[in-house]
């Protein structure tokens, strides 16, 4: 247990966050991208949030602590959509291009979760900080 | 007994014990909080029979008497889940958030009447404010 109760989860759950938020950001600015590194269609990415408890982590004590969250990237298995684009280089023979299935409105609203839970984990830290401080006023 | 001397008393050991349950009950709020978006988390709080440990040990000390031994918590999967949301996760933010606020309060007020009761020993001793 650290010296500030519940601060493991939280910074665990910021930087997940956080993650989001790149992964996002990246789907979104790869909205319209037939070409990724590999010359493929971009895939959309999300994140997946898998929690683990804080003692099986290495926490010093056996009491449990809580849970962690860690997250994983995978790609989005969705179909893509296809539009008719007959000038397009990678069009096929009836002028349809696969593009990536990244629903903006989607990306928007992950954001808006995304960043409202960041700012509630943010919340946990600061109390369980103002619980810490209030513990040091006891001695004096 | 009433008292085991100056440190060990009804009102101090209660104090510390409310303490001690918040800065648990922080780390299972702090907990749900971070889990809010993992899929199947169940939400967590402190274990039964802490809670039952609690409220007996307040009785007691309630009575006068104190206690020889703290009561040591850990926190664990709530026995009573509200509604899961489709992906299974039982975490409602608002309620964490309410619980959160609760809490701190709780021990901000044990923590300044502890630090009271301490002043209030240090005075006898000195003499002096």
């Amino acid at each position: 247990m650290s010296m500030i109760p519940g601060i493991d989860s939280a910074a665990s759950a910021l930087g997940v966050e956080r993650t989001r938020l790149d992964v996002i950001a990246g789907n979104l600015a790869n909205a319209q991208n037939t070409s990724d590194a590999s010359g493929q269609v971009y895939r959309r990415k999300m994140v997946v949030f898998e929690s683990h408890l804080n003692n099986a982590l290495g926490e010093s004590t056996g009491a449990n602590a809580g849970s962690s969250v860690t997250a994983k990237i995978v790609d989005d298995p969705s179909p893509m959509p296809k539009v008719y684009m007959p000038g397009h280089p990678k069009a096929d023979k009836n002028g349809m291009v696969e593009m990536p299935n990244v629903d903006p409105l989607n990306e928007m609203v992950d954001m808006m979760t995304a960043s409202r839970s960041y700012q509630a984990n943010l919340q946990a830290i600061q109390t369980g900080r103002s619980m810490f401080e209030q513990s040091l006023k006891i001695v004096e | 007994m009433a008292s085991d001397g100056l440190f060990i008393t009804p009102a101090l050991q209660s104090l510390r014990l409310a303490m001690d349950d918040a800065a648990l009950r922080q780390q299972a709020i702090s907990s749900n909080i971070a889990n809010v978006n993992t899929p199947g988390y169940q939400r967590m709080d402190v274990s039964s029979s802490f809670q039952q440990a609690f409220s007996d040990a307040l009785n007691r000390l309630g009575e006068g008497q104190t206690l020889d031994e703290m009561p040591q918590g850990t926190i664990e999967t709530a026995a009573v889940q509200g509604p899961a949301r489709p992906d299974g996760n039982t975490v409602q933010l608002e309620n964490e958030m309410v619980s959160m606020a609760n809490n701190s309060a709780r021990y901000e007020f044990a923590g300044e009447m502890l630090s009271n009761n301490y002043h209030g020993i240090k005075l006898a001793i000195t003499g002096q404010p």
